[in-house]
């Protein structure tokens, strides 16, 4: 379990409720804070009213609004534009979305949790804050 | 004409005619040991769980998710991972002299979450290894088959 001294905001955006529930008890065991959307107008809802979260996971295949037409609407706002977004998909090499990572269904966790960590520590390293 | 052991019966109409005592003993053990198994989950005994599973353990999910052994010990050590109900059938059962594999269906019910008050009917394959004299769990893969309210007076 990774320890932190401030709480990271993860975004986690999947229509199935069963992969948001199980997926976000074990970001949260690991020391993240989760937000969840179960599909990309609620996403956005969530963006555009509350702080920018440090991460945002996003499902390809969600009905009401899909994860390439969220990731769009991401990128035309300003405070989120840099944000790492990770894509979790069944789609895997044919997903054909501008992602910092894009990760296969099923879920390896360790290398989500790697990604993560990775994308997150670059990040603030660009930023040229600490984690410690 | 002599009687055979229920698994030997069992384990010849899932592997054919040609099979060996061992295996039947094998059998036995191997389901004995998925049912201690199913126990130690319900009752969350991560000290058991520990002993029955392999360290290199591989689990894929019904949420999709493939975690290893340190990972689920956690969740359930931390209380995240509690069932309220677990029952297994093993159904078949392929024997090799070091490697089991068994598949079947069980039925459980999360102890808290958004799940909780259903129950889920899930099919699973294990996949056992022989370490010395005892065995362990390396992997196993779990898909929903439907899921129902756990209170009938809720359910459609």
């Amino acid at each position: 379990m990774a320890m932190r001294n401030n709480k990271v905001t993860v975004l986690l955006v999947d229509d199935s409720a069963d992969a948001v529930a199980a997926l976000a008890q074990i970001l949260e065991y690991e020391g993240y804070e989760v937000a969840t959307a179960y599909d990309g107008r609620e996403a956005l809802e969530y963006l555009r009213g509350h702080p920018p979260p440090n991460l945002i996971i996003i499902d390809l295949m969600m009905p009401v609004m899909n994860g390439w037409e969220l990731r769009a609407e991401i990128a035309r706002l300003p405070m989120h534009a840099k944000m790492p977004i990770v894509v979790m998909t069944a789609l895997a090499g044919a997903a054909k979305v501008e992602a910092d990572a894009i990760i296969a269904k099923p879920i390896d966790l360790k290398r989500l949790l790697r990604i993560m960590d990775d994308l997150l520590t670059r990040r603030i390293d660009t930023q040229g804050s600490s984690t410690a | 004409m002599p009687h055979s052991h229920p698994d030997a019966e069992e384990l010849r109409r899932a592997m054919g005619d040609d099979v060996k005592s061992a295996s039947a003993e094998v059998l036995k053990e191997i389901k004995e040991l998925e049912q201690r198994e199913a126990d130690a989950m319900l009752r969350a005994d991560v000290s058991a769980l520990s002993t029955f599973w392999s360290d290199d353990l591989l689990v894929n999910s019904t949420a999709n998710l493939i975690a290893g052994k340190d990972l689920l010990l956690g969740l359930i050590t931390d209380g995240r991972l509690r069932l309220r109900s677990y029952t297994r059938l093993t159904v078949r059962a392929v024997i090799t002299p070091d490697f089991v594999i068994t598949t079947g269906n069980e039925t459980s019910q999360l102890e808290k979450g958004p799940a909780s008050e259903l129950i889920l009917y899930c099919s699973y394959m294990n996949f056992w290894i022989r370490r010395g004299a005892t065995w362990q769990l390396i992997g196993r893969h779990v898909g929903l088959i439907s899921r129902a309210p756990a209170d009938p007076e809720s359910r459609d």
